[in-house]
């Protein structure tokens, strides 16, 4: 079996995950991140995505929206603003916001720079939230 | 002495109202319940958040130099945010904080002008608008607190603090400490409190930093904690609430209870004096026709 690191997956409203998983994936600033049992140290913000981990052998997934990572010896510390595990995703209000978004962002000729970057915010979400729920069926 | 018949109606309006206090204690019991709930599920990430700061603030000096830690010279402008309650009957739970904060704005009469009054709770609200002018209630936050509304606060704060607008943001409002136990404490958030190492267990500062950049990861780290605190103080405010109300009817309810076994006792003493009476009167004519 794999080495083993303490995965604390924490949001301002609930704890979520917390318990020994031997691989982690976050979607970072930069592109996706692996952590494995004795990764180096360091902290990174996270962009809306999936974050994954393995735990005794099963992936799971969560749509995340955000927020910072910590890796130090003593574990992961996924500190996100909002997390999702399959189960609790509304599939229809997901694709119903895709579409609503999508049809927004048709026309985006007509409307303003801050506009259309929330909308292109509620897509990714949305999108998201598909991939998570997609994931566990 | 009150007639037999009034200590009776008497009696019923009691039991009447005992029987309101109690379901609103258990109504309380139940939210109560929930809020604190959410405040349990709330502490790992405020902590972890707090833990971060602080190993972070040890090693980069760029934390403390962060314009929403710098401290003001002078203090001239000042928001001052009351958390009270949207409904009553909850004890001494927003008198308490009412009280606390008119002595604040008499003890600091001289820049009376510069402090903004807004509130959260329409009990509040309601009682300070009566005398100060244009002030707001900041609503959607009490009866489900949300982070992202948390987040959207702390955001404004943050601009008309780092815009010059305002040189401090002060809470005013009632510490969670147990169920019967609330502590009106004055906060200030902002300047943010760089959060110390001292009682830290970890002890691996954090010198290493990645993407996308040291500036813009401390900003966000600063920024969330702002949201973070605020939201957590939100939390603790409806769970104290709660536990207020709920304390506030268990003791109307004993009340109550006291007061029929009183009512009761004065009710069976006329009703006795009645009876004794009758029987006298029966008695003193039974001798009279005797006689």
């Amino acid at each position: 079996m794999a080495d083993t690191f303490q995965l604390r997956l924490l949001t301002p409203e609930r704890s979520l995950f917390e318990g020994p998983v031997e691989a982690v994936i976050v979607p970072g600033e930069n592109g996706q991140l692996g952590v494995l049992a004795g990764h180096t140290k360091l902290v990174t913000t996270l962009v809306p995505g999936v974050v994954r981990y393995v735990a005794s052998g099963q992936t799971h997934q969560v749509a995340a929206s955000g927020g910072f990572a910590e890796v130090s010896p003593g574990g992961v510390t996924i500190l996100a603003d909002t997390a999702e595990p399959p189960q609790e995703i509304d599939r229809q209000r997901a694709e119903r916001s895709r579409q609503e978004a999508l049809q927004a962002l048709a026309k985006r000729a007509e409307l303003d720079e801050k506009e259309v970057s929330r909308l292109e915010a509620r897509l990714a979400r949305a999108l998201n939230r598909l991939k998570v729920a997609d994931s566990a069926r | 002495m009150p007639s037999l018949r009034h200590i009776r109606k008497r009696i019923q309006a009691v039991k009447n109202t005992e029987q309101i206090t109690r379901a609103m204690k258990m109504v309380a019991a139940a939210k109560f319940r929930r809020a604190q709930e959410a405040v349990l599920q709330a502490r790992p990430y405020a902590r972890e958040m707090r833990s971060t700061l602080a190993r972070l603030a040890a090693r980069h000096e760029e934390v403390a130099a962060h314009p929403l830690l710098a401290e003001r010279p002078q203090v001239e402008h000042e928001d001052l945010i009351v958390l009270t309650s949207d409904r009553g009957l909850c004890g001494s739970f927003n008198s308490n904080v009412i009280r606390r904060v008119e002595h604040y704005l008499l003890d600091n009469a001289e820049r009376r002008d510069g402090i903004r009054v807004s509130t959260i709770g329409l009990k509040g609200f309601r009682y300070f608008r009566k005398h100060i002018e244009g002030i707001h209630n900041i609503e959607g936050l009490l009866a489900r607190p949300s982070y992202r509304r948390a987040v959207e606060m702390a955001e404004e704060m943050a601009e008309r603090f780092t815009s010059g607008q305002i040189d401090r943001v002060t809470l005013v409002y009632n510490e969670f400490r147990s169920a019967v136990q609330q502590v009106v404490t004055f906060r200030q958030l902002l300047p943010l409190e760089s959060p110390s190492t001292e009682g830290e267990t970890r002890p691996d500062f954090i010198d290493y930093l990645y993407e996308p950049g040291k500036p813009e990861l401390l900003d966000r780290i600063v920024r969330r904690y702002l949201a973070n605190q605020l939201y957590m103080i939100v939390l603790e405010s409806v769970a104290s609430e709660h536990g207020a109300r709920m304390s506030a009817m268990e003791n109307a309810t004993n009340n109550a209870g006291e007061m029929i076994q009183q009512l009761t006792m004065v009710y069976n003493k006329a009703r006795q004096a009645t009876i004794t009476k009758e029987l006298m009167e029966i008695v003193g004519g039974a001798e009279a026709l005797k006689g």
